[in-house]
């Protein structure tokens, strides 16, 4: 079909669709590096485990540090907490507000005092099966964060002479706890990497609390859900009611929104090439097909139908898109490779270099590009 | 391959003596003359027949089939296979070579192989411009280019608009002598337009436009 190419396109549209082309690689790369970059970020920031929860607790003063009173978060700021309109939610942790003892029997003897929280369940980052209470089970399971073993492993086994626990055997421990005179027995059945605390099941400490403690409950501090941690309102509001958080999260949630409007602005300037060369291709197909309506015309009369002809515009059309989805994904996979090891420098480690779902983007904008070429060009010829 | 008439006439032709117009007229596996002074709608009969005119009084049936009902694949198809054409104006691409029109056609039609056409080249003289632009050959030239061209697909019937008419005698000979075999060869048919000439060639009926 070398001929008929010759006849339907002339040197100069050869040289805009190059241009095209090129706009096409950039604008593609340019998508598929925001996209890749946005997922990396993801990783790095751990957005899905904890970017939307911030803790927040009562700040502590140097008086009520003498006097030994507690600053408690009351119900009325969580419910003004809650109207705020970037909470999704915001609700008060349970704590118990009676003794607890926990010892172990067996290889090591060990007998501490523990504590423990509570928040329903569906603001946990991971709800194992076995987290589960009913009223009279003797067993209570028991959710701890990674940093209190951290603080075993890292700090009180030293000290104490114990051995360091991996997961998997912190897990398999059982003890007992002993709240007044009532005996239950425990395990650690999870890890949470949301909360630094020690988590019990919500039902269990309120039955605990009024069995124990004659209903008594107070709120030391509260978990707020929310899709932006910085926002100014919720910030003021933290600020006026002396609530204390975990600055590290905020920063982060900062970083992450600078990054994610940095990435949304090279995302925009890719999606401007892309318009770009859309453009470009679109008009000098139109003013190639305008030009060449002549030999069209003869075209047809000798025998060539508009679909055939129109088939051989698409050929080339194809070729380009093969050419700018083959140069994006080099480009694309090169430039994440490289990232990915100035990252590992500062000890980040990405595990999936490539996304499928990028990938599947970056076959797809050009797959769109061609149904409106070849449906404009259908269009065009029909007219003649 | 019959190719019917009804009462046809273009819209700017006016006249009341003609054998085609306004008449109902025929082709059956026939050779026809149609055969016209100047200016008496030599190549409106041309644009009809070849389904190049649609904008006609009556109608114009093909196997049957009224032209109006044909669509832009049908009409390929039937300049594929069915109805091979010289035209007056030869529509060669003059961005393309002797032979790259021709390969033009042959590869829509895969009809000859590459031997065969430079065999045709070669009868009709044309070997030396082969690789030519048809820019650079005469009129005569090209309307051999065309007549090879216009061989280079399977046909019932081939419709030829003064395919001789800028040709010496010896050419002439030359074409009307392979038109006659791929006809017989084929068992095809043709429709000659011609100012007045049959040019030897033998014919089952003519006609006066």
């Amino acid at each position: 079909m070398a001929n008929i190419q010759k006849i339907l396109w002339s040197d100069k549209h050869k040289r805009y669709n190059n241009i095209a082309l090129l706009f096409l690689i950039i604008g593609l790369s340019i998508s598929f590096l925001s996209l890749q970059l946005s997922d990396y970020s993801n990783v790095i920031f751990d957005q899905k485990a904890n970017a939307d929860f911030i803790l927040v607790g009562k700040k502590t003063s140097f008086l009520s540090s003498l006097n030994g009173s507690r600053n408690n978060i009351s119900k009325e700021e969580i419910e003004a907490l809650n109207q705020i309109e970037c909470v999704e939610e915001a609700i008060g942790f349970n704590s118990n507000q009676f003794e607890i003892k926990a010892n172990t029997e067996g290889q090591f003897r060990l007998s501490l005092d523990i504590f423990f929280e509570s928040i329903p369940d569906h603001l946990l980052d991971h709800v194992p099966a076995a987290f589960k209470w009913q009223e009279s089970q003797k067993f209570i399971p028991i959710l701890v964060s990674k940093e209190i073993l951290n603080i075993w492993n890292f700090g009180f086994s030293q000290s104490q002479g114990l051995p360091q626990l991996d997961v998997a055997t912190v897990t398999s421990i059982p003890f007992k706890v002993t709240i007044g005179k009532d005996s239950y027995e425990s395990r650690i059945v999870g890890i949470t990497n949301r909360y630094p605390t020690v988590l019990v099941p919500h039902n269990f400490l309120s039955y605990a609390n009024q069995k124990y403690a004659s209903g008594r409950n107070v709120m030391n501090r509260a978990v707020i859900k929310t899709a932006n941690s910085t926002d100014p309102t919720l910030q003021v509001f933290i600020k006026e009611h002396q609530l204390d958080f975990n600055q590290d999260q905020i920063l982060k949630d900062k970083i992450n929104s600078a990054l994610s409007i940095m990435l949304r602005i090279f995302s925009g300037i890719g999606m401007g090439f892309l318009v770009l060369s859309m453009c470009i291709l679109l008009l000098q197909l139109m003013l190639n097909i305008e030009q060449s309506k002549n030999n069209i015309q003869m075209l047809n009369t000798i025998g060539y139908s508009k679909l055939v002809i129109s088939k051989s515009y698409m050929k080339r059309i194809y070729k380009m898109m093969a050419i700018s989805v083959i140069s994006t994904l080099a480009i694309g996979i090169s430039i994440s490779y490289f990232a990915i090891q100035i990252l590992q420098q500062y000890l980040i480690e990405i595990e999936q270099i490539l996304y499928i779902k990028n990938i599947l983007v970056i076959i797809a904008i050009p797959a769109i590009l061609v149904l409106i070429i070849s449906r404009k060009i259908k269009t065009s010829l029909n007219n003649f | 391959m019959i190719l019917l008439l009804q009462n046809s006439k273009p819209n700017h032709i006016h006249t009341d003596q003609s054998d085609i117009w306004l008449n109902t007229v025929s082709f059956e596996n026939e050779n026809i003359l149609i055969s016209a002074p100047s200016g008496t709608g030599k190549t409106s009969i041309f644009n009809i027949l070849y389904l190049n005119d649609n904008q006609f009084e009556g109608s114009y049936l093909i196997n049957g089939t009224t032209s109006n009902e044909l669509d832009d694949t049908a009409i390929s198809n039937l300049r594929t296979n069915g109805i091979s054409a010289i035209f007056q104006d030869l529509k060669l691409f003059e961005e393309l070579s002797l032979l790259d029109n021709i390969l033009l056609k042959n590869q829509l039609t895969e009809h000859y192989s590459k031997d065969q056409i430079d065999q045709l080249i070669d009868q009709l003289g044309l070997k030396e411009q082969t690789h030519q632009s048809v820019k650079t050959l005469s009129h005569g030239q090209r309307q051999r280019v065309c007549f090879i061209r216009a061989l280079c697909q399977p046909f019932d019937y081939i419709i030829m608009d003064e395919p001789f008419s800028h040709l010496d005698t010896a050419n002439i000979k030359v074409m009307t002598e392979i038109l006659k075999e791929e006809l017989e060869y084929r068992n095809a048919n043709m429709i000659l337009l011609s100012l007045e000439q049959d040019y030897g060639l033998a014919f089952h009926k003519t006609y006066h436009l």
